[in-house]
């Protein structure tokens, strides 16, 4: 772990605390680190809007994640390593020769919703202005885009209306595909703490999986999935038919709606074929639209259980209809909330980094725009027609038709979809460059130059949030090495190129200031992104800046930046006529299917992983809610297949197969399965998800669909199973499956395998290393453990049984650390005397609670969160788990109820 | 009953077994019989097991006595020593010592033990070669060592050992010769036999394997002054301790008439099949086997006690019969086996297949499987199970917990998991306990 070099704080922080802001998901949440015992504890910041001191299990774990561990500290080119100026001549020569001969549209830069939107200000600028083609696009495709059509068409911007204030303000919270609990904690626990306050409060959500979430709802939608859009053309029908349009609202801010409203009466008009197309009660059915019609304050949050699909904007626009139609927008605990899964997606729409956006919200198709924005930079060119969306980026790659590639801060070879074909084209591709803060990702692996770029700590700028919610990320550690921000990277290879009067930034803030100024620049209040208040922002208020949300067009009477909690207050839009628009929507275009196949796939994120584990897989302790990759699967299904939980199982398709362990999750319908995005080649043999995936994407946004693959799934036979700790990284033999974890200063290693294990090669191997050897042999592939130590300590620790070995992992990690311990246990892996100790899944990620910990306490009487908090501590730090609790006491319920029932 | 009247039982033989089961009868049923014991040796029993370690000069002699003159005298107990039986009238019930007492009994008791083995080489009746059985061998040995700088013992098995590594502790230069690859090879496989010539060498005991003695050379007056083997090695040496196991004594009873194998045979009480005459210990033989460790014979002599107290309850044969079922009856047992040599921990019990291998091809249909646990540093040791059931162990090192091995392989109870059996015994011994705790 790194400490804070207190030289190197800001000078208005003082020496103990810096308050910045979280690197995952699109909340935003203020983070203040303070100086605990030689370390800085992440804690929530009190002073900010988005979390108000609150914090979840991934940024409570964020000081565990910022050591040098696994960093890329160099420039590469070629495999060697270089200095900078080699490197970045070395960018600036290949994009120039990859110009000349092939033009603009043969180079392209993906980026990422993890950047600062001062480098991702830069990276569009660069691209758009200078380049002059617009294939800059990010992995904000994969989960942002279809929200951003559809508001933009719609409401005529790229602007998500309420805050999160309105979520507890409502009276009725729609939860459309998003496991909240799981991937935004602390909206989830800001709107489970509104409905303790006020009980009569109703949360609905739509999702075909029981999550974590759907444990708080009065409602749960198990809807098939797909069927989302019926579920709300139904919706509107219902309020058209019942009477529950506002009519003066429709009549005075919005157009087109006489186009559709027959149409839609007619065609979702019968209830009882809504209830079957979405295979779900007609009651509960009734009861949602009834609800919804008949509350005031309704507030529909959207994510990616809309977004990721072939007809995203579609059901995403009629999301947005529901609100207009009934006229709740605008106003406290009123509007539709599409929540952003990155915490710099929007800030990296504010400037443009999508390849159908300018800068600045203004659009590529816009003359007006391009000029705008030419002069504004003074650029030498500006691109005229949008370019390729990921997807086609990828595929133009792949094609030849794009030689080179410019990855910053993502990971596409695990997060896009066909993501072996994405591999290939990238292996084919003639100049890959990779801007990463890890020396060793699926992606960073096939780049030709790799840029060290500084990580989360290291960079100041600024992100936005879903809530429109500017705020700063600040530096409070130095950059190690050669590593550099992003922006600086960007513009000096814009040097190199030639433009470096244009690129002549010292410093975020001078970025900052250039951005406020173009959102100002021309702008009549027809472009929704508005900071013209911030022109001008001196270098002090930057440093300083409290959070804010856009638009910001004044001080406030306090010397601050006036912050936009609500738009559309006035009913004004940012469309042409300043009405909102309704589109046609069709129903009948349905998802493709290929093939004959037995499950669905569904994908989404899990508690204590972020993204592709690059940073929150070097935390022990987030890696104890799940250790390994699996797929989730209704325990009935299961029995059918004739596998047991816990199994490996090969989850396949036309595309790609993969190799995880299976898991029960009653919550899921019969046919349905999940499995995580984060698992990759770094971490497993075979996981990741998003090699299953086909890329079908919705045809407005691009927005490539990840929740609906067909897949079969077949037990995998192995006739051993071992887990390998190792001081270093070792090179493993070729399983049938292995996956990898980090534990403290271990590396671990969990491996099965169908044929025979050389052992005798291994140990010939491995002793080498070590000066003392202790092992347990039977004398077949059965069984297997041993020890290998160096000067008195264990460096080597390996148990290999025909299942997965028993150990208590916790225990064997302090044990190792013991020269007293007794060599039989710690081959043993546990402690000599003590019963065998199963195990069960970390539940309380703060707290190191396991599930049979809380088992237990609710055995012996607790039946509240509270209780059970106060018996075992579970709970009680960040609350990420409690949603978790809670199933577990429900679940408990319901059997006692079934025994009283027997 | 009057003292006139009371059954007199003669023990024939005066070491552990004798002594043993004088305990057991003192405890069992005091008072009910005139009790004679007749040894060979001039002191009373005292614990032979300690021979090795009154050798290394790590007890006196004075503490090996099993009970002073007193205990005798207070349970009214006659002892004969130094004056043995040298015959037996079986039909008159009369024995007649050396020095020509006459003895009658009600009851024969023969404890009568063993004698070392020879290996019948020329040159063994030369002075310095000689057993250590007695109290006078140790006695003699002892006296000797002043004038010994190299030893050989002939044997290694767990005498041979503990002599070698007594006389070791006097600075003598040792070296056991042994006719097998490995030490104690009947109690130890191959790998455990490995260490222990390790450790053997390492105190300074050198390890001649697969020795073939052929003869003893001769030094001045007529003294031992080394070994030659058939392979031409010659060991020069002013003393050889043979430690080639033991004879049971059964001269007398086969004088007598007494039914005879490898040793005096009696059923599983103990009885010979000649009336009122027993056999207990080294001497006797039950079903074919034979014995040589302290436990089971111990376990002899408190069958015995039981069956002579039900002897004296009754002369009825119908009603002994009746009473003699519910005496427990000798039961084979796994015989652990603890080398007691400082700083060196061996056990063994039960079992061992030392043929098998743990290599990666012994993949058959046998039910039986082997595990081990090897250190370089700590030690070794190895299970055997056959049908799931523990049936052999063997340690080097770490002995600890070696008992739950011994009940283990002697309740036959199905005992997986192996590893965790292998590392943790006595965890799951109390888990095992536990589960049948719940399940009853």
């Amino acid at each position: 772990m790194r400490s804070i070099p207190v030289q190197d704080l800001s000078a208005s922080v003082a020496a103990s605390r810096v308050q910045t802001t979280c690197p995952y998901c699109g909340v935003g949440c203020g983070v203040t680190l303070t100086r605990q015992r030689e370390q800085d504890i992440p804690v929530g910041d009190k002073a900010h809007p988005a979390n108000v001191g609150r914090m979840c299990v991934k940024g409570s774990a964020l000081h565990e994640t910022i050591g040098l561990q696994g960093r890329l500290l160099h420039p590469e080119v070629d495999g060697k390593e270089t200095d900078w100026n080699g490197a970045l001549n070395k960018v600036a020569q290949r994009l120039q020769e990859t110009l000349e001969k092939h033009g603009p549209e043969s180079v392209a830069f993906y980026v990422s919703g993890q950047l600062l939107t001062e480098d991702y200000y830069v990276a569009n600028k660069l691209m758009k202005g200078y380049i002059g083609s617009a294939n800059i696009d990010t992995n904000s495709r994969l989960c942002m885009s279809t929200a951003v059509a559809a508001h933009k068409r719609v409401f005529g911007a790229d602007a998500v209306p309420a805050s999160y204030e309105d979520l507890e303000l409502a009276d009725l919270v729609l939860l459309y595909g998003s496991n909240l609990a799981w991937t935004h904690p602390v909206v989830y626990q800001r709107i489970a703490a509104a409905k303790a306050a006020r009980p009569e409060m109703k949360i609905v959500v739509v999702d075909p999986r029981r999550t974590s979430t759907a444990e708080l709802a009065d409602l749960h939608l198990p809807i098939k999935p797909g069927t989302d859009i019926q579920l709300v053309d139904g919706l509107l029908a219902y309020l058209i038919n019942e009477g529950y349009e506002d009519r003066d609202f429709i009549d005075s801010h919005t157009e087109g709606y006489d186009n559709i409203r027959n149409d839609i009466s007619i065609r979702s008009g019968d209830i009882n074929t809504i209830a079957d197309s979405c295979d779900i009660r007609l009651k509960d059915l009734k009861q949602f639209y009834q609800w919804f019609a008949g509350t005031e304050k309704v507030v529909s949050v959207f994510s990616q259980g809309i977004n990721q699909s072939s007809r995203g904007v579609d059901q995403a626009s009629l999301i947005l209809y529901s609100h207009l139609i009934s006229g709740r927008i605008g106003q406290a605990g009123s509007g539709p909330f599409s929540i952003t899964g990155q915490p710099n997606a929007m800030g990296g729409r504010e400037v443009g980094g999508l390849a159908n956006q300018l800068a600045a919200h203004m659009n590529i198709e816009s003359g007006e725009h391009r000029d705008i924005v030419q002069t504004f930079w003074g650029s030498p060119t500006i691109c005229e027609t949008p370019g390729a969306k990921a997807i086609d980026m990828f595929r133009k790659i792949a094609d030849g038709t794009i030689k080179f590639v410019w990855i910053m801060a993502t990971n596409p070879v695990v997060s896009l979809p066909e993501s072996d074909q994405i591999k290939l084209a990238l292996e084919k591709c003639p100049t890959v460059v990779v801007s990463d803060c890890m020396a060793d990702t699926d992606t960073v692996r096939l780049a030709n130059i790799k840029l060290p770029a500084a990580g989360w700590g290291e960079k100041d700028g600024t992100v936005t949030n879903s809530e429109r919610c500017i705020s700063r990320q600040r530096k409070f550690l130095d950059l190690p090495a050669e590593v550099k921000p992003d922006w600086w990277i960007i513009s000096e290879v814009a040097a190199r190129l030639g433009f470096a009067s244009d690129f002549n930034y010292n410093k975020a803030a001078d970025i900052f200031r250039e951005h406020a100024r173009l959102s100002g620049y021309k702008n009549k209040g027809d472009r929704g992104f508005n900071i013209a208040g911030m022109i001008g922002i001196s270098d002090h208020d930057y440093d300083n800046l409290d959070p804010v949300q856009w638009p910001v067009l004044s001080r406030n009477e306090n010397g601050g930046f006036q912050s936009t909690k609500r738009l559309f207050v006035d009913g004004k839009f940012y469309t042409t006529t300043g009405k909102a628009k309704f589109h046609t929507v069709t129903l009948d275009r349905s998802p493709r299917r290929q093939g004959n196949f037995l499950f669905t796939l569904n994908t989404g994120r899990i508690r204590d992983q972020w993204h592709t584990m690059t940073r929150t897989g070097l935390s022990r302790r987030l890696q104890k809610h799940y250790s390994e990759p699996f797929v989730e699967m209704n325990p009935e299904d299961r029995r059918l297949l004739g596998i047991e939980a816990g199994e490996l199982v090969s989850v396949s398709n036309h595309q790609s197969h993969c190799v995880v362990r299976v898991q029960d999750d009653d919550g899921l319908r019969k046919g349905d399965v999940f499995m995580p995005i984060h698992w990759n080649d770094s971490f497993a043999s075979a996981a990741r998800t998003d090699s299953l995936v086909a890329a079908i994407c919705d045809p407005v946004s691009g927005q490539p669909a990840f929740k609906q693959t067909p897949v079969d799934i077949k037990p995998v036979q192995v006739r051993w199973q071992a887990i390998l700790l190792s001081s270093i990284r070792l090179p493993l033999p070729s399983n049938d499956y292995w996956a990898y974890r980090v534990l403290g200063d271990w590396h671990m290693y969990i491996m099965a395998g169908n044929a025979k294990l050389n052992i005798s090669q291994m140990k010939k191997q491995w002793r080498k290393q070590c000066d003392q050897w202790a092992e347990v042999d039977a004398g077949d592939q059965a069984m297997m453990r041993l020890v290998g130590s160096r000067q008195g300590r264990p460096i080597l620790w390996m148990a290999l049984h025909e299942e997965m070995p028993q150990w208590n992992e916790d225990w064997l990690l302090e044990a190792m650390k013991n020269p007293e311990t007794s060599m039989r246990a710690l081959l043993l892996g546990m402690p000599l005397g003590a019963r065998l100790d199963k195990g069960s899944a970390q539940i309380c990620t703060c707290n190191q609670v396991d599930e049979d910990s809380i088992t237990k306490a609710i055995s012996e009487g607790c039946q509240t969160v509270e209780c059970v908090g106060k018996q075992t501590r579970a709970g009680t730090t960040c609350g990420s788990c409690i949603p978790e609790i809670r199933k577990l006491i429900t679940r408990a319920d319901s059997r006692e109820e079934e025994e009283v029932l027997c | 009953m009057s003292s006139r009247s009371k059954p007199v039982i003669l023990i024939v033989g005066f070491g552990m077994a004798a002594g043993r089961l004088l305990d057991e009868m003192t405890d069992l049923s005091p008072d009910v019989f005139d009790i004679v014991v007749v040894g060979e040796e001039p002191q009373a029993a005292y614990n032979r097991i300690l021979l090795s370690p009154l050798l290394a000069g790590e007890v006196h002699a004075d503490n090996l006595a099993l009970h002073d003159s007193d205990w005798y005298e207070k349970h009214g107990i006659r002892v004969l020593t130094g004056d043995p039986v040298r015959d037996l009238d079986i039909d008159v019930k009369k024995a007649t010592t050396v020095s020509g007492e006459v003895i009658s009994w009600d009851y024969l008791v023969l404890a009568t033990g063993s004698r070392p083995g020879k290996l019948n080489l020329p040159g063994e009746n030369l002075k310095g070669v000689q057993a250590l059985r007695s109290m006078n061998d140790a006695k003699q040995l002892i006296d000797s060592l002043p004038n010994v700088q190299k030893a050989v013992v002939v044997g290694g098995g767990l005498l041979g050992l503990e002599a070698a590594c007594a006389l070791q502790a006097h600075n003598i230069e040792t070296t056991v010769v042994h006719n097998a690859t490995w030490p104690m090879n009947r109690q130890l496989d191959s790998e455990a036999g490995g260490r222990l010539i390790k450790a053997l060498e390492d105190k300074g005991v050198a390890f001649v394997a697969d020795a073939q003695c052929e003869r003893y050379l001769e030094g001045e007056n007529r003294t031992v002054s080394g070994l030659a083997l058939a392979d031409g090695q010659e060991f020069n040496c002013q003393l050889v301790v043979e430690a080639v196991g033991v004879v049971p004594e059964m001269t007398l009873a086969k004088a007598a008439g007494i039914p005879c194998e490898r040793a005096i045979v009696v059923d599983d009480k103990l009885r010979s099949n000649i009336d009122d005459v027993f056999a207990i210990g080294e001497c006797c033989q039950i079903n074919g086997e034979l014995f040589g460790l302290v436990a089971p014979i111990y376990q002899q002599a408190t069958v015995l006690a039981n069956v002579l107290s039900v002897y004296a309850q009754t002369k009825s044969e119908s009603r002994r019969q009746v009473l003699l079922a519910d005496c427990d009856s000798y039961v084979t047992q796994a015989l652990p086996t603890k080398l007691k040599v400082s700083g060196v921990h061996v056990f063994s019990a039960g079992q061992l297949d030392v043929s098998s291998h743990t290599d990666m091809e012994s993949n058959n249909e046998d039910t039986s499987v082997s595990m081990a646990m090897r250190d370089d540093r700590g030690g070794y040791r190895r299970l055997w199970w056959q049908d799931n059931r523990l049936v052999g162990a063997v340690m080097f090192g770490d002995t600890e917990d070696s008992q739950c091995y011994v009940d283990m392989i002697a309740l036959q109870k199905e005992v997986a998991p192996y590893m965790q059996l292998l590392l943790d015994p006595a965890g799951m011994e109390a888990e095992l306990a536990e589960q049948q705790e719940a399940s009853a």
